[in-house]
């Protein structure tokens, strides 16, 4: 079962009442989809309700999901056009808070940490968010040469397994392995930090 | 290779691992797995994003959706659930829609069809009734006075048109088109076998088209040579 075939089985699950089916498509997509909304909106928070919207609408339309397309190009789409709705509806004049409002609209800054946002920007938050950011630092540089190339190949470059596989010349299950690998590791030196 | 296995917690997440790099293949058990452990998915994918976020230089995005998406699904109402009966209709469905009230309407023309066949087959008055397959039309007030003549009818003292057309009823414009008896009195002489009977309407109609150059001037002479004697 492939990727797409499993989001579709997932898919229809849900459409059957499956809430945890639906869950695990959010899991799975939230973080792009957020990262997707993110280049329309630059404010955090706008993001992450534009990210709820998004989802809640795919729920809702599911129904309509005829499996056409993959589960993912569907969410994108309905996220893309989230996002130009609230950017027509802000450019009509509707009232929206921006957090980032302060700098340019034009700047490539990354956005504003939204832990430290909801907290008021206090210093300890930003402090955690810190050590958090150092700490993963520091473990992925403590991280066995393979380990690093394979996971910093598939996150920096957006490679698929296939892809590095050919670049580091290893079976696919090995790329498999190394990811997965380097992930564990860097959770088990990062999971303090988060207080897990 | 190594099949997964559900019970396996290592196998476990590198099957959530590969999961969430879209890389996962053939993994069914793995599915159910997760599909039974959400919580511990939504924790271990939480890491992940934190990780991949760093190596790429992105904001933290920590906050929990998937909380604030089931707070609000839970608030929707029943209707607003997805289920298969909530399906849209497929194309294919609609289709079927639109055969059914396609069939209805060419039935209700079959029937209307039918229904004004059948009364026109079973109706005691003779075909042609009221029917004037043929209608004289645009005669001239010479003609008028050539049909008079020949219909042994009375001559109007002014063979106008208007005087005519007073003097006719309107079937008398009709040429007959039955043969049975009921109209067997209506039937030129000729054609009955009556000495006495006028010119045929057809040939007085028809006169300047069967022989131009008689113009109107000899109707009698063409009805006298159209053989009925």
């Amino acid at each position: 079962m492939s990727a797409e075939e499993t989001d579709k089985a997932l898919v229809a699950r849900a459409r059957k009442g499956d809430r945890r089916a639906f869950d695990l498509l959010v899991l799975k997509y939230q973080h792009r989809v957020q990262r997707l909304i993110a280049r329309y909106i630059r404010d955090p928070e706008q993001v992450f309700d534009l990210a709820q919207e998004t989802f809640i609408k795919a729920y809702r339309a599911l129904g309509r999901f005829r499996g056409d397309s993959a589960f993912y190009t569907w969410i994108y789409r309905i996220a893309v056009n989230t996002a130009k709705n609230q950017l027509a509806f802000d450019a009509r004049g509707g009232y929206t808070v921006s957090l980032n409002s302060g700098g340019s609209d034009e700047s490539d800054e990354p956005m504003i940490e939204p832990e430290a946002l909801r907290d008021g920007g206090t210093p300890d938050a930003l402090a955690a968010t810190d050590e958090l950011r150092k700490g993963i630092d520091q473990a992925i540089s403590a991280l066995p040469e393979d380990l690093r190339t394979a996971l910093t190949l598939r996150e920096m470059e957006g490679l698929s397994y296939e892809e590095i596989a050919t670049v580091m010349d290893c079976p696919i299950g090995t790329v498999r392995s190394r990811i997965f690998r380097a992930r564990e590791a860097i959770e088990q030196s990062i999971g303090p930090l988060k207080g897990d | 290779m190594r099949q997964p296995q559900a019970n396996d917690p290592d196998t476990l997440r590198e099957a959530v691992s590969a999961w969430w790099d879209d890389e996962s293949h053939g993994e069914r058990n793995a599915i159910e797995s997760m599909l039974d452990d959400v919580d511990g998915v939504d924790a271990r994918t939480r890491h992940y994003d934190l990780i991949a976020s760093r190596i790429r230089g992105e904001s933290f995005q920590t906050r929990d959706l998937l909380g604030a998406i089931n707070a609000r699904l839970d608030d929707l109402p029943g209707d607003e659930q997805p289920s298969a009966d909530n399906v849209v209709a497929l194309p294919v469905r609609r289709w079927r829609r639109g055969r059914v009230w396609q069939g209805a309407v060419a039935a209700s023309l079959f029937a209307a069809v039918t229904a004004v066949g059948l009364t026109l087959s079973t109706s005691d008055e003779p075909a042609g009734t009221g029917i004037a397959p043929m209608q004289v039309q645009g005669l001239t007030a010479n003609d008028r006075a050539v049909m008079a003549s020949l219909n042994d009818e009375a001559m109007p003292e002014e063979a106008s048109p208007a005087a005519v057309l007073a003097a006719q009823s309107p079937l008398s414009h009709a040429v007959p088109a039955s043969s049975s008896a009921a109209h067997a009195q209506q039937l030129p002489d000729w054609a009955t076998g009556r000495r006495s009977g006028g010119a045929d309407p057809y040939v007085v109609t028809h006169y300047r088209t069967a022989a131009p150059e008689f113009g109107t001037t000899g109707p009698e002479a063409r009805a006298a040579t159209f053989g009925r004697d």
